[in-house]
């Protein structure tokens, strides 16, 4: 069982993303666009544009417009997931030493490592809860609420949670994780380690992964190609001499 | 027939159009054929069907939703109805996963939702402004309306309008004699409230400007129509009208996409025709929407610009080659922003230059500009036998405009004027309203 888990899933869960979130990206990219979409008042020049939706999808702008509350709860999770994804990536490959950079010693770089990683998570965690409530309570979104909606918290909740149970109650070294991540991406794999925290954690990602293509979740890529059909900029016609 | 029951009516007439009638056990099929045709030349379409995540945003955006407060107005519902739909069928992945999305089948009571509240939606693109990914729920009304026309379920009122446009050049259907009669009645009122000899020039070739006014400016908000040709006068600009068409308004935008082609390349036509410097539009959200985003696409290059009366009167103005006596506007006057004017169309600080310079009052609303609600009559939902449903839709406006306790609300668009008295009127707020180009025109020094 943990050979299924532990090394072949995972080849064929991130086959089956990339191959899917791609020929998905290039469906829609391959569809023409007859007129421009534009809504105003939009950025006079390409860049200006570009800038826009770069500004939109890191402040989420369009929500901060609405009800401030929600902008929260959306701007916390997607903003610690990003924290927390760039923080595994360092946090594994440097083991923890990747402050050192900055010139504090060995020791106080984990401190901050951990520091950092739990604040993140426990961020995450919060806004999914709030996330999920807010789900459950309003009746307007109750009503366009489908069942992946709700699948999708659940895993996000799983992944969660279990992070911050190896965190506070079954933490696992960098290193174990380290050994068996690049084991899996040099194609030598090892066994997957045997902490029950870390293969639940693990497992829910890849399912996850699995899912992302044919979800709502395909919106992290449409985003910019959606939010470009209405900030492309519209050049003003030439008025009077 | 089920058809009789349906609000707004279904057209019987729709052979200009070159539509006909599919039969009522064919339209599931057929629907599908035709979704499947607009995915294919429509990334709108199929990236709004896609990256929707029920975050309900828009919900308490939608004017629509918060006027009737039936659930299936929130803008993520109404895309919803159709977005099922495109699970089942047209969605990447294994079928076990589309349910979980929700997917579902096609059938007659889909088709007869979809009629419903796509006729509910005035696409007018707020919902775009408020949505995280930038979903602009116009876009799925345009297209969906669309199939629906194909499957032979146009409105009755849209049918009417393009037959007239077809037929006549106008929106109104009035036959050319009768439309040059207007004009020579209106340059008599002009000399008679002026003393002076203002023209209403038609058909010049090699004038400056070619003029394309909203057709209910001829005829029922003629004081609008007559400013402009005072302000003409006096900045010394020849201009002229066209005989080939008299319309700003492009209803085919909001259903068919060949009719806004067709009716888009007969005012570029006229233009070329009469060997104009530019083409100048008159007040009308949408048609503006249409000429500024539209016209390259569909005839460019151009040989010409083709800009707003606003545009055209604010360089004027500032050149100096006309002035205006606020005092002759001394009421409260507010502003409402046409949909197609600020969201759609890039026009949101030239009419409230043109404001300050010629009122004494104005004031600002509540939410304003690109934020600004929609009156409930855009999309051409003009017909009488939706009166409640306009009413409610109204409704968001209504509020906004109660709270300036303004006296004159300035709404420069054909299909605002006609919407928004009734809905004032209904929702009992004390208010006239009026054309920018009306203001423009009492308060012009000649």
């Amino acid at each position: 069982m943990s050979i299924f888990f532990g090394w072949v899933l995972p080849y064929i869960v991130i086959i089956l993303f990339l191959i899917g979130i791609v020929v998905r990206v290039l469906n829609w990219v391959h569809i023409p666009v007859p007129f421009k979409l534009t809504v105003f008042p939009s950025p006079k020049t390409t860049s200006g544009a570009v800038a826009d939706v770069a500004k939109e999808t890191v402040g989420f702008r369009s929500l901060w417009r609405g009800k401030k509350g929600f902008w929260f709860m959306a701007w916390l999770f997607h903003i610690s997931l990003a924290f927390l994804i760039v923080g595994h990536f360092f946090g594994i490959v440097f083991l923890g030493q990747q402050f050192t950079i900055f010139g504090v010693s060995g020791e106080k770089s984990m401190e901050l490592s951990v520091f950092f990683g739990t604040y993140a998570g426990a961020a995450l965690l919060l806004a999914l809860v709030l996330l999920t409530i807010r789900r459950v309570i309003s009746a307007k979104v109750r009503f366009v609420t489908s069942l992946s909606d709700y699948i999708v918290l659940v895993l996000l909740l799983g992944i969660a949670l279990s992070g911050m149970y190896m965190r506070l109650f079954d933490e696992i070294s960098y290193g174990v994780v380290k050994d068996y991540v690049v084991g899996l991406l040099t194609l030598h794999p090892i066994a997957p380690p045997d902490h029950l925290g870390f293969m639940t954690h693990f497992t829910l990602i890849q399912l996850l992964l699995l899912y992302f293509p044919y979800s709502k979740l395909m919106h992290t890529c449409g985003i910019f190609i959606s939010r470009w059909l209405i900030t492309r900029p519209h050049e003003r016609q030439v008025i009077i001499k | 027939m089920r058809e009789q029951v349906l609000i707004p009516y279904v057209a019987k007439d729709i052979d200009h159009m070159h539509l006909n009638v599919v039969p009522e056990q064919h339209r599931p099929q057929a629907a599908l054929e035709i979704l499947g045709q607009m995915l294919k030349y429509k990334r709108s379409l199929k990236l709004y069907l896609d990256v929707c995540t029920h975050c309900g945003a828009c919900a308490d955006q939608c004017h629509s939703y918060l006027g009737t407060e039936d659930p299936y107005n929130m803008p993520v519902a109404r895309v919803d109805l159709v977005r099922k739909v495109y699970d089942k069928y047209f969605a990447p992945g294994p079928s076990f996963l589309k349910k979980w999305n929700g997917a579902k089948d096609i059938d007659q009571e889909t088709i007869d939702l979809w009629y419903k509240y796509f006729h509910q939606c005035n696409q007018c693109r707020r919902c775009a402004v408020f949505c995280p990914k930038g979903i602009d729920t116009a876009e799925v009304t345009i297209a969906i309306r669309e199939l629906l026309a194909h499957l032979g379920l146009a409105t009755k009122f849209h049918a009417g309008i393009t037959k007239n446009m077809r037929d006549t050049g106008n929106n109104m259907g009035t036959p050319l004699p009768a439309l040059l009669d207007g004009i020579e009645f209106l340059e008599e009122e002009l000399k008679e409230e002026t003393g002076l000899d203002i023209p209403i020039p038609v058909d010049i070739e090699g004038a400056e400007v070619l003029f394309n006014p909203s057709s209910s400016d001829l005829f029922t908000n003629t004081d609008g129509f007559m400013a402009v040709a005072k302000l003409f006068y006096k900045a010394g600009v020849s201009w002229t009208l066209s005989s080939k068409i008299m319309e700003t308004a492009n209803f085919g935008l909001f259903f068919h996409e060949p009719t806004m082609r067709e009716h888009n390349m007969r005012l570029m036509n006229a233009g070329k025709e009469l060997r104009v410097q530019r083409i100048v539009a008159g007040e009308c959200g949408h048609g503006w929407r249409t000429w500024r985003m539209f016209s390259d696409t569909i005839n460019g290059p151009l040989p010409f610009p083709v800009i707003h009366l606003f545009e055209e009167m604010l360089e004027h103005y500032k050149k100096g080659r006309i002035q205006f006596d606020k005092s002759k506007n001394p009421e409260v006057v507010t502003y409402h922003d046409p949909c197609n004017y600020a969201r759609g169309g890039d026009l949101i600080e030239q009419p409230r230059e043109l404001l300050r310079a010629c009122v004494q009052n104005f004031v600002e609303m509540e939410p304003t500009a690109q934020y600004s609600y929609c009156c409930g009559g855009g999309s051409g939902l003009l017909m009488d036998e939706a009166m409640e449903l306009r009413m409610a839709l109204g409704k968001p406006k209504a509020e906004s405009v109660r709270k300036t306790q303004a006296k004159i609300l300035c709404a420069p668009c054909a299909i605002c004027k006609a919407q928004l008295p009734a809905v004032m009127a209904h929702h009992k707020v004390d208010v006239e309203v009026k054309g920018l180009s009306d203001l423009m025109g009492r308060a012009l020094i000649l």
